[in-house]
């Protein structure tokens, strides 16, 4: 079946049916007299289902966290009807709880026909309590944040009624699509719009997975690239840090057009396709501006500068692996080339070593920041495609970074234990 | 006798991969260069959990977690890759695997079936190739 031949058959349908058909929790299956039919989840694999369940209500009795239990109820019960709004809300909603999960079908990326059918995943995850309070409070510094942006006051947004639920966990196992492509180090689930407009979403943070990722991929790519007296900076505490910098930072910063005949528009529609690679450049690099922010008042400890910013830079050289075309891989070119050409990052074409050049880093990540927050603030993706092209070009320095790494492995392969007794 | 046929044509398949003119032992050779080469872009990471510290209502409360999961995992693979399914649970059943046998189950197990994520859904093994509609949406 086409997503053409799909669409033909749906348009066909009376509209209920068609809602059926396109609804994220539908196997669709012939129907025998050469039509088709879509048949919720739980009846498809209900012989699975039912077990689960059963599981689900007997960790609620054991549990003493009340929250924790009245989502593994409506969890459970979500899966036998497959509407999950209300498990999703107290997902969202949980407090004081030892352990989380992501658990029932999330993800759509995988159905190759119309993108709309979700796989299941499993995550048990035990809840890191200190990181998450830390992450409290970086987040109760958003409207300071988004003040302190280095663009001019109409350009700024009003970031007052932004909340944000974050968790950072460590999860003990994975299962389902948690298992397969590129392991995930953090999500922001539900995908529901109508949860997302009621309630938000909350981020979950996988420490353990950002480490594994940091120690197994990104410190032997940076053990090529990074100039010999500065490897002693690397450090999966300090890529941690950075990578909730980057997350918090997706929220600040203009979301809409706030100049010229766009104005008011949404960012992502006004610039289109090359939205993504600008967004995840300005989330990194505000990320970075704002951790120097952090630190200055006090908030984060300023003798880890220098870890912060060795690892950021470890991390670009993973991240430019994807290739040029792809939206991490692009923003990643652009750090390297900008702050190479302006100031901040160092490279040494004898020995193809690259390193942080501590004394204008900080001018250089205020620098490229404004010019990130300004093209998207105008929305003019002329001015966007410019700067690309200005700075995404495989230039013979990252040409020879990628060339340097090439043999090495690209993603963790997580080897699961779990001593019980 | 099904799993047993399944082994037979997974074994068959992986030595049969590469055309049918070369023999069977350059083939196989051929093949677990292949998925030698697909398994070098994973770094296996250990990734430990001691739940010894945890009191006993904990532990029996992570348990079951795992256990819904493992069921959870089995609806992953029928939605994904039911020949998939069959095929991994092939390769776990086989006593004293050797290291070709070892290897394909870890690749079949990160990709969650015969194609490989990380390379455009090439098949690794057996003779299907990638339907983006997986098991969700009929074939035909």
């Amino acid at each position: 079946m086409t997503a053409q031949q799909f669409d033909d058959y749906v348009k066909t349908l009376p509209e209920e049916e068609q809602v059926e058909f396109m609804y994220p929790y539908t196997v669709i299956r012939e129907d025998g007299n050469g039509g088709y039919e879509a048949i919720r989840y739980h009846v498809e694999y209900e012989k699975y289902i039912t077990p689960i369940v059963k599981l689900l209500n007997e960790v609620a009795d054991l549990t003493d966290n009340e929250s924790f239990a009245k989502f593994l109820r409506l969890k459970a019960e979500a899966l036998t009807t497959d509407n999950y709004y209300d498990a999703d809300v107290a997902w969202i909603d949980m407090k004081d709880n030892k352990f989380d999960m992501v658990f029932g079908p999330f993800e759509t990326y995988s159905d190759g026909i119309k993108g709309v059918k979700a796989k299941y995943e499993a995550y048990v995850e035990i809840i890191d309590q200190k990181a998450s309070e830390d992450l409290k409070k970086y987040t109760s510094y958003l409207s300071k944040m988004e003040e302190h942006l280095p663009i001019p006051q109409e350009y700024k947004s009003d970031a007052s009624g932004l909340t944000a639920t974050f968790v950072v966990v460590n999860d003990i196992i994975r299962k389902g699509e948690g298992t397969v492509g590129y392991q995930a180090v953090a999500t922001n689930l539900p995908n529901d719009p109508e949860v997302h407009a009621t309630k938000g979403t909350k981020k979950t943070f996988w420490k353990n997975m950002l480490k594994a990722r940091f120690n197994g991929i990104i410190i032997p790519v940076s053990n090529r690239l990074i100039e010999e007296s500065q490897l002693k900076y690397l450090s999966d505490e300090g890529f941690f840090q950075f990578v909730l910098m980057h997350e918090i930072c997706h929220a600040i910063g203009p979301r809409v057009v706030k100049v010229g005949p766009n104005k008011g528009m949404a960012a992502n529609a006004s610039i289109g396709p090359n939205y993504n690679a600008l967004e995840e450049c300005k989330a990194d690099v505000t990320g970075l501006y704002q951790l120097a922010y952090l630190m200055d008042e006090g908030v984060v400890d300023k003798s880890r500068r220098e870890e912060f910013y060795v690892s950021f830079l470890g991390s670009l050289f993973r991240s430019i692996r994807f290739g040029l075309d792809e939206a991490h891989g692009k923003a990643a070119a652009i750090s390297l080339s900008y702050m190479l050409a302006n100031g901040g990052i160092l490279y040494d074409e004898a020995t193809n070593k690259w390193s942080i050049d501590f004394d204008n880093f900080e001018e250089g990540v205020k620098n490229l920041d404004g010019e990130l927050l300004i093209l998207e603030g105008n929305g003019d993706n002329v001015k966007v495609q410019e700067f690309f092209d200005q700075w995404t070009k495989e230039t013979p320095a990252l040409a020879s970074a990628m060339k340097a790494t090439e043999d090495l492995p690209i993603d963790v392969l997580p080897v699961r234990s779990i001593k019980w007794e | 006798m099904k799993k047993l046929f399944i082994i037979l044509l997974a074994v068959t398949a992986f030595s049969c991969q590469e055309k049918g003119t070369e023999s069977a032992n350059e083939a196989n050779t051929e093949s677990t260069r292949e998925i030698k080469d697909y398994l070098s872009q994973y770094k296996p990471y250990p990734m430990d959990f001691d739940a010894t510290s945890y009191n006993e209502t904990d532990r029996t409360i992570l348990k079951k977690l795992v256990e819904a999961s493992e069921y959870l995992d089995t609806i992953y693979w029928l939605q994904t890759s039911k020949y998939g399914l069959h095929l991994r649970d092939s390769l776990a059943a086989i006593k004293d695997k050797n290291q070709s046998t070892k290897d394909l189950l870890t690749l079949v197990n990160r990709n969650g079936g015969p194609f490989e994520l990380l390379n455009g859904y090439k098949t690794f093994i057996g003779n299907q190739t990638y339907y983006p509609g997986d098991e969700l949406y009929p074939m035909a």
